[in-house]
Order: structure tokens, then sequence, then C-alpha cells
């Protein structure tokens, strides 16, 4: 459903993606592990067009372009079908919470506003906000941010979801809350790539890992292919600390 | 020294009936300058090539001109037209002209410096759930950036209100013309400008009176 090929991008003489090759199939859950600075926030970026990529095509549903040189109209076809979800939330400021989702699907998506309304409230209620809907994001906690801001990106309907660590930002005790509503919707059949640096949430929920280091796609696989068959160096390297807690923890 | 009350009351009568002239200029003045502020604030910040350079130089020429000076340039152009009866004109058009160039030049910072403080994440979000980029600024960073601006932008609308009393200059009839002409008439010009300045007095406060309410207004999430 979601294809990318040979992804480049880089920041002056900084090439941070060297050729990422990613699909994701409908229904998939797609988590990328890797290391800081191993260029997964850049990948997202590029696939929603936040980013223009130096080169690369993408495939998504019957739209196949090229990542440089799509026109705008192309770039608004792939960001109506995708939907992105942030580290720092990045909830409209200005509006109330039930606003935040509505909007997008009144101004992009043109469905009427009563009805927009409904699908906005039954959201906020799947994660858990029936009692905020007309408080301002700064008047909620972070976890409740970013559980709007889950709501604001299921809302539109999109073909695939895009997480950049939606749970990095928080406190720890709200992380929790956070990835429970992420499972749920893996569980609902929505298509989701998920950056995250939570490991057994990855393993648990993942249908599919992706290990990203230095601007490559090194290894991809079942949850158990990469965190328990992978022979990759640098993969065994990056989990030994996870894997050694686990063993702790038996 | 005696003040002649009676006539300070005339004037201040005779003044008032020609704020609304003031009022026309700086609310011309300000409805074009806020759109063209805003919309130059955001080529220059998003560096649209040779637009951005120019209105920098634009921006800081009139920055750094005092208003008088821009006004009595302005003035030997009107003249000058004048004389070769090109075009003849009201001057309230020349005092709105010089005005609203000047309140574009100040608000164009204004709201670059309102701009900046917004996160390019929140035109991201708009952008990320397929509205255009016209839209994201219209419906999210734009009010953002007016309400950031709003305190600054109050304080500037004050301004420009005094400003306006150098219209004056440009042979507009407005409140301060009416001190000159009656004081020069009587030669009191002390009650005369005691009565315009009366009259500033009251329009002040009111506006920021005005204005305490309209930030009260906004407040509610622009603190964070
Ligand atoms: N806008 C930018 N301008 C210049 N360099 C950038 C920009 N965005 C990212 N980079 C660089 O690209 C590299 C990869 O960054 P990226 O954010 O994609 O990594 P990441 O894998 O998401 O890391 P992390 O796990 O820390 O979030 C880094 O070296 C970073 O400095
Ligand atoms: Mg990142």
């Amino acid at each position: 459903m979601l294809t990318l090929t040979n992804v480049h991008k880089a920041f002056g003489s900084n090439k941070v993606l060297k050729g990422v090759n990613l699909t994701v199939e409908k229904g998939d859950v797609v988590a990328i592990l890797g290391p800081s600075g191993s260029g997964k926030t850049t990948l997202l970026r590029c696939i929603n067009f936040l980013e223009r990529a130096d080169k690369g095509r993408l495939k998504l549903g019957e739209i196949d372009i090229s990542l440089k040189h799509a026109h705008s109209k192309d770039v608004l076809a792939v960001r109506r079908k995708t939907a992105f979800v942030f580290q720092n939330y990045s909830l409209f400021r200005n509006k109330t919470v039930l606003q935040n989702v509505t909007e997008g699907l009144i101004i992009a998506r043109k469905i009427p506003k009563d009805e927009a309304i409904k699908i906005a409230k039954e959201q906020l209620d799947r994660v858990g906000l029936s009692d905020k809907y007309d408080a301002y994001p700064n008047q909620l906690s972070g976890g409740q941010q970013q559980r709007v801001g889950i709501a604001r990106a299921v809302a539109v309907k999109p073909d695939v979801i895009l997480f950049d660590e939606p749970t990095s930002a928080l406190d720890p005790e709200l992380v929790g809350e956070v990835l429970c509503v992420i499972k749920a919707l893996a569980k609902s059949g929505i298509t989701m790539v998920i950056v995250t640096h939570e490991m057994s949430f990855a393993r648990d929920v993942a249908s599919k890992v992706v290990f990203m280091d230095e601007g490559v796609a090194l290894a991809s696989g079942t949850p158990k292919e990469i965190f328990v068959d992978c022979q990759e160096p640098r993969v065994k390297q990056f989990l030994a600390r996870f894997n050694n807690e686990i063993d702790y923890n038996i | 020294m005696n003040l002649d009350t009676d006539f300070l009351w005339s004037v201040f009568l005779k003044a008032l009936a020609k704020l609304p002239v003031n009022f026309e200029i700086a609310i011309v003045a300000l409805v074009v300058a806020i759109p063209l502020g805003l919309l130059a604030a955001i080529v220059c910040n998003n560096k649209v090539p040779v637009a951005s350079q120019a209105l920098k130089v634009f921006v800081s020429f009139i920055r750094s001109t005092p208003p008088i000076l821009l006004i009595l340039i302005i003035y030997y152009v009107k003249k000058s037209l004048d004389m070769q009866g090109v075009i003849k004109i009201d001057p309230i058009w020349y005092a709105i002209f010089i005005f609203s160039l000047i309140e574009i030049a100040l608000l164009t910072e204004v709201f670059r410096s309102a701009l900046l403080s917004i996160p390019a994440t929140q035109l991201e979000a708009a952008e990320s759930i397929g509205m255009t980029k016209l839209q994201g600024y219209r419906r999210i960073v734009i009010p953002q950036v007016l309400g950031v601006a709003l305190p600054v932008l109050c304080s500037s609308i004050t301004d420009l209100v005094k400003m306006t009393s150098l219209a004056f200059a440009l042979t507009v009839v407005d409140i301060m013309a009416i001190a000159k002409i009656e004081g020069g008439f009587s030669l009191s010009f002390m009650e005369a400008y005691l009565a315009v300045s009366l009259i500033y007095l009251i329009v002040v406060f009111v506006l920021e009176r005005i204005f305490k309410i309209f930030e009260r207004f906004t407040k509610s999430y622009a603190d964070k």
C-alpha cells in the first residue's frame, strides 16, 4: 500500500538518508527503531513532504510520484491520505480540543460542520477525552495532548498514520495511556508507521520492525526476526541492552 | 499666566468636530497596513528571494526616517503635482498614503517577531492533515500571530493616532490644524494647544481601555 524506494536526503553536506526502502501493507503496524540521528524522523517527514527528499519514489495507493519533483497537487493528495502525530503533539494552540479535530475535517476534507463535530466527538471519546472538548491545549497534560493529536490524525481517516516518537516527550507515568491508545488503534486495523524507542511496545504491537542505521533500513522483519534471530551486529548491539533488561525481568 | 477658559472650550469643541479626520487617516492606514504588514512579515520570514530583500530595505528606510521628514517629502511631492496640475486630490489622501507606509513598515517588524514565536510545527501540523499552506496561515498561524502581537499592536495604534497630528503639515484640516488656525487668530496658542492635548488625552485613555478588554478576551490560549 505504501512503498518507498531509494530515498535520499541530505542537509547541506550531512547525508541523512542514503537510499531507504520501505514497504507497508494495509493493516501493518511498522515500528522503526534505530539509534539517535539515524534519520528516522527525516524519513517520516519526507513521506509527508514536510521535508523534500533529494531522490526517491513514493507509492501510495494509486499515487506513484517522485519525492523530489512532486507537484503541489500530488503533495496535497498524499497528505490527505496520511496523517502525522508529532513528538511534541503540535496541537493548534488557538483551537479547542474539539476544533483541533474538526479543523482537518471541515477545512481540508470539506465535511459538513455538524458531521465533522460528530466524527470528532467519536474519536475523542475513543481516546478517553469526552470531558475535554472545550479545553485549550495548554490546559491539558502531555498525555492528554498527545491523545488529542492521535484523535486529530485518526479522524481524517488516513490510509496511513505516521507517528514520530509519540511518547518520548512524555513524563514516564503518562507513557502508558498513550501507548494504550495506539495499541487499540493497531487492533482495529489502522495502518501505522511508528518511530519509537519503546522496545517492548515495538516487540508486542508491531507486525513488522525496521531497524534504521546511518541513513539506511539495515534490517527488517517480524519482531521475532529482529529481536531474537537477527545476526546483524549493529542490530544486536543496539538491542543488547534491551534484551538484557528482559533477562533481568525473567 | 491667565488661561482664557472660554476660548479653550470653544477650540476644544471646534477641534473635536475634526477628530473624525484624524480617525479616518488612522483607520484607513491600519486597514491597509495590517494585512500588508502580515503579508510582508510572512514574505520576509520565508526568505522569498528579491521580495524579502526589497522589503527589508523599505522597512529600514521608513523606520530610520523621522515621520515629519517623510511628511515634508510627501508635501513637496504634493506641491509639485498640484502646480503641474496633473492631479488635484484631497490632501487627506497624501496623509493616508504616508501613514500607511509608515504603519506597514512598523507592523512588518511587529508581525515578523510575532511569527518567529510561533513554532514551525503549527503550520506543519495543519499541512500534515491536508490543509494548504494558505489555509494553515489563515486559520492557524495568523490568528496566533495576532494574539501574540496584540499588546504591541495596540500601543502602535495609539502611537499612530497621535502621529496623525502631523497631517496638518500636509494642509489636512484636522484637530491640530484647528488649533493652529484658532491660535493664530487670537494669538492664544497656549489655550488652543491645551484644547488639543485634552482631546488626545481622552482619546488615548478610551483606546487603552478598549485594548485592555481586547487583551483579556484573547488571553485564553495565548499564555503558556
Ligand atoms: N532541518 C534540519 N536541518 C539540518 N539538519 C537536520 C535537520 N533535520 C535533521 N537534521 C539532521 O539529520 C540527522 C538525522 O536526524 P533525524 O531527526 O532524522 O534522526 P532521528 O533518527 O529521528 O533521531 P532521534 O532518535 O534522535 O529522533 C541528524 O544529524 C540531524 O542533525
Ligand atoms: Mg527523531
